[in-house]
């Protein structure tokens, strides 16, 4: 009886196992289908700045009468500034030292100014073209250049779709690396003295953050790009002054981004006419330093 | 008699689940889950309805994808499913050569991948299929849309031609096999499917970079210090539902992000970046000095090739010893372990020329493409611009056809020299000095200084 009821349940035992091991064999894989989704279906159209820096206004918007004004500030550091000792020292043993450390190359991940405590380096910039604005024409040329195995400038704006030319008045190869988001990036290399620029860059779209830029070469050189398809943003100067012109009145929302810190501010909003020049001050917290 | 049915239960259990729960599915990125959790579910959805499911596909139309059109009569549709090819292949394969639905195309490619690539590339294309932990190098990650070796130029996506190749003969020196047994039309739908899925990720991936400094995890930490979390939310909010007054922001950001995925991808077929040397290859044959003017290059200021490669061309530069910086890393982190390494984040090893084997490809035409636009997506540049001289080696000025025709020479006597290095030894030492300059050909076998 006992030996019926264990051979009972073994048997149980196998139909079941062998169920499971049939069971995924016979039934069907099921089967694969595919929807074919239109390119825009259902999408409202949404103002989208156009490249050649008009704005694509709201149905209904108009232009701003009573003409424009500048955003002029300050970016200052709050409390003792830091003194970062350089990256490569005067005549250090590094990679090409004749021409890398013929003079020391300052580290620039936070530049404040002794006197004025003013940040270097700063972007200051609006994402899009205020709607009503009258177009800030590109600049005639924009360039990139390096010396000493130091990019220059460090920080800059860079206008979509215009070519930027990546100069080297160094008489060691470098090659240049871009980091950027909404579009591919490039790594091209750079003569040695090359003071025309065979290799240019050109960014199609804006970015949302200024992104890194390095040489492989060597490998401490770093700059900053933030390819705009307009021209209100500015990058402050060694006061940590900026000046972003030509904003129509009203109230726009300003970005302030630095390598060290980031996102300073993210959505700073400011009148226009503003009553007094823009004064911004962060501490060392917000620098990691 | 408990151990029985307790069994019995278990296996009972487990014959019912087992055929369930074994559906593929496509995961999100590490990027997506870093972002908080209100906006994690909109780009989930977005790329959920823009790309489907493994088993519920959904073809884009914006996107620059091949899913296949529905072109035959259906006479001969019938014709192929009486054919006993249909019959063999359908059944183990789930192979459509019917063609009777618009979007067979990526239904082919989908059953194709799945059975020959998933296990090493994952169902996501994430390159974390079950057995890529255990391959050095790892499997391609689709989902950056960045592709190593292509034929076009520096900043320009993959062509379907690069692909194909990579299908067609393997990876030298690396787990990928060649799939030359495939089917013309198989290779076809594979490559489809493969940029599909790369196009899926990338979507995903800049949906959420548009996001990301202002709604992950991270940012928002750091946002809680002057502003309400509830406040953060609010704001994100009206960008998914929009206003009254204005139409949901990111309808738009979707719409914009797939419009510049479609551009870039498109712009990989245009010819005009298609790298074509305009004059041919000199062989060493012709041209004995060829080998020894690659060498200098190869150790010229200009090029610098030796920090990499080695002087000895071992792939032993003392870049390989240096620690780098994660590339985009905002503040600026670096690499636990020296070396280089790619954007994938795997360590990399520049190629060790004695060895002759080449990954993106070893004919002369795939060397001059690797010389002129570099490896995507690792410190391998693109060298054309810095062999653009704009003069000749007496000074005279050189017009735009003198420096097209100079580079092409330079570029064909590194690979001449680079396709010595392995059989000729002699071509490394003695070694040049390190000023040497790509100028007139020094005599041959002109001993070191």
């Amino acid at each position: 009886m006992k030996s019926m009821n264990m051979t009972c349940k073994t048997g149980i035992c196998l139909v079941l196992a062998g169920m499971m091991l049939v069971g995924c064999g016979l039934s069907d894989t099921p089967p694969v289908s595919v929807t074919i989704k239109k390119s825009d279906e259902g999408v409202a159209t949404t103002e989208v700045a156009k490249a050649d820096g008009n704005t694509g206004d709201k149905p209904g918007a108009t232009v701003a009468a009573g003409g424009s004004a500048d955003l002029v500030g300050v970016v200052l550091f709050d409390g003792t500034p830091p003194n970062l000792p350089p990256i490569i020292a005067m005549g250090a043993e590094v990679k090409d030292k004749t021409v890398c450390s013929a003079t020391a190359v300052p580290d620039e991940s936070l530049v404040v100014d002794p006197a004025s405590k003013g940040i270097q380096n700063v972007f200051v910039y609006l994402e899009k073209a205020p709607a009503g604005a009258t177009p800030i024409p590109p600049p005639e040329k924009q360039i990139f250049d390096q010396k000493g195995c130091k990019f220059i400038p460090h920080a800059m704006i860079v206008r979509t779709k215009l070519p930027l030319p990546v100069l080297s008045d160094d008489a060691v190869g470098h090659n240049t690396h871009t980091n950027p988001v909404r579009q591919s990036g490039i790594n091209g290399a750079v003569s040695a003295n090359d003071r025309v620029g065979a290799l240019k860059i050109i960014y199609s779209k804006s970015e949302q953050n200024p992104f890194s830029v390095t040489c492989d070469v060597h490998t401490w050189m770093k700059a900053y790009h933030l390819p705009l398809d307009h021209g209100f943003a500015a990058v402050t100067n060694e006061k940590g002054e900026f000046s972003i012109k030509g904003l129509p009145p009203g109230t726009h929302t300003l970005k302030v981004w630095h390598e060290s810190g980031n996102a300073l501010e993210r959505s700073l909003k400011v009148t226009i006419p503003a009553k007094e020049p823009l004064t911004l001050k962060y501490n060392a917290a917000k620098f990691g330093k | 008699m408990r151990v029985g049915v307790i069994l019995t239960v278990l296996i009972a259990v487990a014959s019912l689940t087992g055929c369930h729960g074994s559906e593929a599915t496509f995961v999100l990125s590490k990027e997506t889950d870093e972002l908080i959790r209100e906006a994690r579910k909109p780009v989930e959805k977005a790329v959920l309805e823009h790309f489907g499911t493994p088993q519920k596909l959904v073809a884009w139309e914006k996107l620059p994808i091949d899913y296949g059109k529905v072109e035959k009569a259906s006479a001969d549709i019938a014709a192929d499913k009486a054919s006993s090819e249909y019959a063999r292949i359908s059944k183990i394969n789930h192979y459509s050569t019917s063609h009777e639905i618009p979007g067979w195309q990526l239904i082919d490619g989908r059953n194709l991948y799945m059975r020959h690539c998933l296990h090493c590339h994952g169902v996501s294309g994430d390159g974390n299929g079950p057995t890529a932990p255990y391959l050095n190098p790892r499997p391609r990650d689709y989902r950056r849309g960045e592709f190593k070796f292509t034929s076009t130029a520096v900043g320009v996506k993959a062509r379907r031609d690069d692909l194909h190749l990579v299908l067609q003969n393997g990876i030298p020196g690396t787990s990928m096999p060649s799939f030359a047994l495939l089917k013309a039309n198989e290779l076809t739908a594979l490559v489809e499917y493969v940029r599909w899925l790369a196009m899926r990720g990338e979507f995903e991936k800049r949906l959420v970079a548009e996001l990301s400094s202002d709604y992950s995890q991270k940012a928002v930490t750091e946002r809680v210090k002057n502003e309400k979390r509830a406040d953060i939310v609010e704001t994100f909010n009206k960008l998914t539902t929009g206003t009254k007054d204005q139409p949901a922001e990111f309808a738009g950001t979707i719409k914009d992000v797939g419009d510049n995925l479609a551009a870039d991808w498109l712009a990989a077929e245009d010819e005009a970046n298609l790298i074509v040397p305009k004059h041919p290859r000199h062989l060493p044959s012709a041209d004995p000095q060829s080998v020894t003017r690659g060498r200098a290059l190869y150790m010229s200021e200009k090029l610098k090739c030796y920090t990499c490669h080695g002087l000895a061309a071992r792939g032993d530069g003392t870049s390989t010893v240096d620690y780098w910086a994660i590339p985009g890393s905002s503040p600026e982190k670096k690499f636990e372990d020296r070396g280089l390494h790619d954007n994938w984040g795997n360590a990399i090893k520049p190629r060790n020329l004695t060895l002759g084997q080449y990954r993106g490809g070893r004919r002369p035409i795939d060397l001059y493409r690797r010389i002129y636009a570099g490896i995507k997506g690792t410190q391998m540049a693109g060298f054309a611009t810095a062999l653009r001289d704009a003069t000749d080696e007496k000074g005279n000025a050189l017009n735009d056809e003198q420096v097209a025709a100079r580079m092409d020479r330079h570029i064909w006597d590194i690979v001449n020299y680079i396709l010595a290095v392995p059989y000729q030894p002699q071509t490394i030492e003695p070694r040049l000095p390190m000023t040497a300059q790509a100028g007139p050909a020094p005599a041959a076998g002109a001993p070191a200084k």
